[in-house]
């Protein structure tokens, strides 16, 4: 590779990208002067009403025979002025009144039998001086209490330690650096990780798709930079452009929120909600170890988004590719994000989320070099995967080179083309449609009632409505599903290889539960259903069903618009990953994941969604028979013993493995039959 | 025996052609050999773009590449220029094989094409540079040919503009600088007057010529059946992806018993379709 080659086009793109006005006011206008001006506006707004509030007298309105008694109380309280009203209640629905005071019984005689007065305080929560004055009254009511109870207590001859039995102190030992970074590692990774989604977003799609879309993808061709070359100074301006626009939403960001926090906290130096900056340090050492980590990290969001967005024809249709990509970027951030997640031997793999994980220590000073070193290599690992996956598709012609139009964007049908099968867009955008579906709707319905709630989520969100959007947009629903019956020697192969695929996903399943638990509701939840329901229901709603249905929208609709667009292998990830993910339960994710992609694999090399439905029954037919421990009773006994016993369970996982590679060398040869007889 | 020896000569006489490293006995400068290109569309369905094209072009000659749209025009020319890789067959580009040596062969080609337009943000010199260094070439070489070509091809006025600012005729003018700048030895030129007024187009077509007269081997692709009579010395017809004739136009002329390659281009393609039974009789 030519580098001189690789730094004129990284200059040119840059020089480029910087002349788009767009580009500028995404990168330097919206850090330097919409947070500035947004968090000060916000914040002279809130001091102004705060100072506002401050000022104002609280109108207390008193109800009942004791009045006079709580003037008394009340009237050295300050800011508090008693109002007399005729109609209360309505008085303070309009706003003339502020809280209402109200004591039914005879707060002399209560008091004097040693009994506890009972005073209401009417308020309206939605408005802030009607909740200011009963904060005012409460505290002088607190106050009034105490002092009555020490005249109770001297009365009876009593300390004041009679009242108070037990006391607890509450000791925080975490110095304030290790609070506030605590409280910062919760958002800071997730912003950062947003922060480069957002950089990389505009320089990714205007580079790639939006030269396709001008024109002069080809006239760099036509010169002697490699493609490869092409590739990497577009990815370096990706990337460069990247960590800018990262940096300085960051630094503006950062120093805004810690001025604002500077100003609110006083002259006192107090934090803020726990919240104090100047305790922050964070040494030169770590904020260089944040942006080693930092750097493979903004790689790897880099090649994704720039490999996506060379996927589309132009530039409307690259930012419908990034957009799931971007939502499912935040997810893994926003999951390191929750109280409990830790780096650990499995999290340290997982990309994004090891990275936010990492910060996190590192902002309350706990990380040591090893998971540096690891969260490093697999960010490197995954950031090398992905710009050898955006180079990959650099290679292919047909996309490169792709002038097809893409989907209409409007609901006439007349002007939707015939087409074979979805355009990628409609396939990824499929994902979150399903996704937002099952988590309002399918959940909902499913919890109502179980059986009825999982047929209208399958066969209606899973399987009807995206069939009906294919029908309505005029895409081929038999090339699109793949309704191809297939060949009896693969239809053989299934079993064997799923019943593999079973043992194999198990084990690793059952490794992964050392690191991540299975949720107890949900474990709770599935014994309730698979106690209430009987063998046949259970096969039915369980395997029958999703077999149809979920292998519908994932073999058939989401994976017809990737399939031969993209690599096989990049397919065969990526609908396997979706899948994963439409299981929502975290600890089902990566093992269905996994299943998934065997299921993608099967169904492309195929082109039978038939084999894919039958690998799925399978897999969940199985898991149905052994809750309801209906496998036959020497499989039963033969799985227990295997399990009790390692040298068995080694046994098995080796059978497992060889039976898996047996089937994917006969598919494969099937599959390059084919092939011979097409060419 | 004698005869195995002869034979043996003759194939490497034939391969020394193919590598041009005979260059007294063959100035071929461009050697497309049984060029053919397949896509796969939908349905797994092979589309044939182009079918076994064969043709030389030699130093200091014009080559007309005549066809409808579709008729696999844009496919072989950009095959030539190595943009995409031929299914089968091979393309020699001034000696160089264009499969094995790509960017070789970039180097000695100068392409322009409807989809290959000019960088909006960039002013003509920016660009003009730009590609003056992806080519390798030294920066004061640079600086004196843009200054050359701004003379020959009128560009003063707006070589400091930025190209999203220029008309057509400009556009064009600044694509032709952008072809010709790093001098290569193959022009390849797919419907370079495609919507220029008169005067512009006078000023490429004779810019052409030169160039043919200064010993650039050019491929000319164009609609425009009098500038192919006016320019080229020999045309090749691409039809449903196969060259229907191939020669001088006075050799097509006569093939065909026309006068015009209007009328030789209707008359082969109409022969094609009744030959493939397409149209009724």
């Amino acid at each position: 590779m030519n580098t001189k080659v690789i730094l004129t086009i990284l200059k040119k793109e840059l020089l480029e990208t910087l002349r788009d006005k767009r580009t500028l006011i995404a990168m330097i206008g919206i850090p330097i002067v919409l947070y500035p001006l947004l968090f000060l506006g916000v914040a002279q707004v809130a001091v102004h009403e705060q100072v506002k509030l401050q000022k104002q007298n609280s109108r207390v309105a008193l109800v009942g025979d004791s009045s006079e008694i709580i003037k008394g109380w009340l009237a050295e309280t300050e800011k508090v002025e008693i109002v007399e009203t005729e109609s209360a209640e309505q008085d303070l629905k309009n706003g003339d009144v502020d809280v209402i005071v109200k004591i039914e019984s005879d707060i002399d005689e209560t008091l004097l039998d040693n009994k506890t007065v009972a005073i209401k305080l009417d308020y309206d929560n939605t408005v802030p001086r009607s909740q200011k004055a009963t904060n005012r009254l409460g505290k002088a009511i607190r106050e009034k209490s105490a002092e009555l109870l020490n005249q109770r207590l001297e009365k009876q001859g009593l300390d004041k330690e009679f009242s108070q039995p037990l006391r607890t102190e509450v000791n925080d030992i975490a110095p304030p650096a290790k609070t506030t970074g605590s409280m910062l590692g919760r958002i800071l990774p997730m912003l950062m990780i947003i922060m480069l989604g957002v950089g990389a977003f505009y320089p990714a799609v205007d580079l790639t798709a939006g030269e396709k879309e001008r024109g002069t993808f080809e006239t760099l061709l036509s010169t002697p930079a490699a493609k490869s070359e092409i590739v990497c100074g577009k990815f370096l301006a990706v990337f460069v452009l990247a960590m800018i626009t990262a940096m300085l939403n960051l630094a503006s960001m950062g120093l805004t929120i810690s001025s604002q926090v500077s100003m609110m906290a006083g002259a006192e130096g107090q934090g803020v909600g726990g919240l104090d900056i100047s305790s922050l340090q964070i040494s030169f050492g770590n904020i260089m170890v944040f942006f080693i980590v930092l750097l493979p990290l903004a790689f790897f969001i880099c090649s994704v988004m720039m490999g996506i967005a060379m996927l589309a024809r132009n530039f409307k249709e690259a930012q419908n590719y990034i957009n799931p990509f971007y939502m499912m970027i935040v997810l893994p951030a926003m999951y390191a994000s929750m109280p409990g997640v830790e780096l650990n031997a499995t999290t340290q793999l997982i990309p994004i989320t090891n990275v936010a994980l990492l910060f996190k220590k590192m902002l309350i000073g706990e990380f040591v070099a090893q998971e540096v070193i690891m969260v490093l290599l697999s960010t490197v690992f995954f950031a090398a995967l992905a710009l050898v996956g955006a180079v990959a598709i650099f290679q292919r012609e047909d996309v490169i080179l792709s002038q097809e139009k893409g989907m209409p964007f409007t609901l006439n049908r007349k002007a939707f083309v015939p087409s074979l099968r979805p355009t990628m867009g409609l396939s990824f955008a499929m994902f979150p449609i399903a996704m937002l579906l099952s988590f309002y709707v399918g959940q909902y319905l499913q919890t109502c009632d179980f059986v009825s709630g999982v047929i209208l989520t399958q066969y209606g969100l899973y399987a009807g409505l995206p069939i009906a959007i294919l029908i309505y947009i005029k895409v081929n629903v038999k090339e699109t599903l793949s309704l191809k019956m297939p060949k009896v020697s693969d239809v053989i192969v299934v079993p064997f290889i799923a019943l593999a695929s079973i043992v194999l996903v198990n084990l690793y399943a059952g490794l992964q539960g050392k690191f991540i638990e299975v949720p107890e509701a949900f474990e709770e939840m599935m014994q309730v259903i698979f106690d209430k329901h009987n063998l046949g229901v259970l096969i039915f709603v369980v395997a029958v069903t999703p077999a149809i249905c979920e292998e519908i929208l994932a073999r058939g609709i989401i994976m017809a618009g990737l399939k031969g667009r993209m690599p096989d292998w990049a397919t065969i990830l990526l609908v396997g990953m979706m899948f994963g993910a439409m299981h929502m339960v975290i600890s089902n994710i990566i093992p269905t994941a996994l299943l998934g992609m065997v299921i993608a694999y099967l169904v492309l090399r195929t082109g039978s969604i038939f084999v894919g439905m039958l690998f799925h029954f399978i897999n969940n037919g199985f898991s149905v028979l052994a809750e309801k421990k209906a496998l036959p009773e020497g499989l039963m006994i033969f799985l227990e013993n295997i399990e009790k016993s390692q040298g068995g369970m080694v046994l098995l996982v080796g059978v497992a493995v060889i039976v898996f590679v047996v089937c994917v060398v006969v598919i494969e040869a099937g599959h390059r039959k084919k092939l011979t007889v097409k060419s | 025996m004698t005869d195995d020896i002869e034979k043996e000569i003759e194939f490497l006489i034939l391969i020394l052609q193919k590598f041009n490293m005979n260059n007294l006995e063959n100035e071929n400068v461009i050697v497309a050999d049984e060029l053919s290109k397949t896509f796969l569309a939908a349905k797994n369905r092979v589309v044939e773009a182009v079918k076994k094209v064969s043709f030389s072009v030699g130093k200091g000659e014009i080559f007309g590449l005549l066809g409808p749209n579709g008729a696999g025009k844009t496919t072989l020319l950009r095959m030539i220029a190595t943009i995409i890789t031929p299914s089968e067959g091979e393309c020699f580009i001034d000696g160089k094989r264009s499969d094995i040596d790509p960017q070789g062969a970039r180097r000695d080609i100068g392409f322009l094409s409807g989809n290959t337009r000019l960088y909006g943000r960039l002013s003509a010199r920016e660009l003009l540079k730009y590609f003056g260094r992806l080519y390798s070439m030294e920066e004061d070489k640079i600086n004196r040919r843009i200054e050359e070509l701004v003379e020959l091809l009128d560009m003063g006025e707006f070589i400091d503009r930025k190209c999203e600012s220029f008309s057509t005729g400009q556009t064009q003018r600044v694509s032709i600088a952008r072809v010709i700048l790093h001098d290569p030895a193959v022009l390849i030129l797919d419907e370079p007057t495609l919507g220029l007024d008169i005067m512009t187009s006078r000023t490429i077509l004779d810019f052409i010529l030169e160039a043919k007269n200064r010993g650039h081997s050019i491929i000319y692709s164009t609609h425009y059946m009098t500038e192919a009579e006016l320019l080229c010395d020999r045309i090749g017809f691409i039809y449903d992806g196969s060259i229907l004739a191939l020669g001088p136009k006075e050799q097509i002329y006569g093939e065909t018993g026309t006068s015009n390659l209007k009328d030789a281009f209707l008359k082969l393609a109409d022969d094609a379709d009744i030959a493939k039974g397409e149209v009724a009789v």
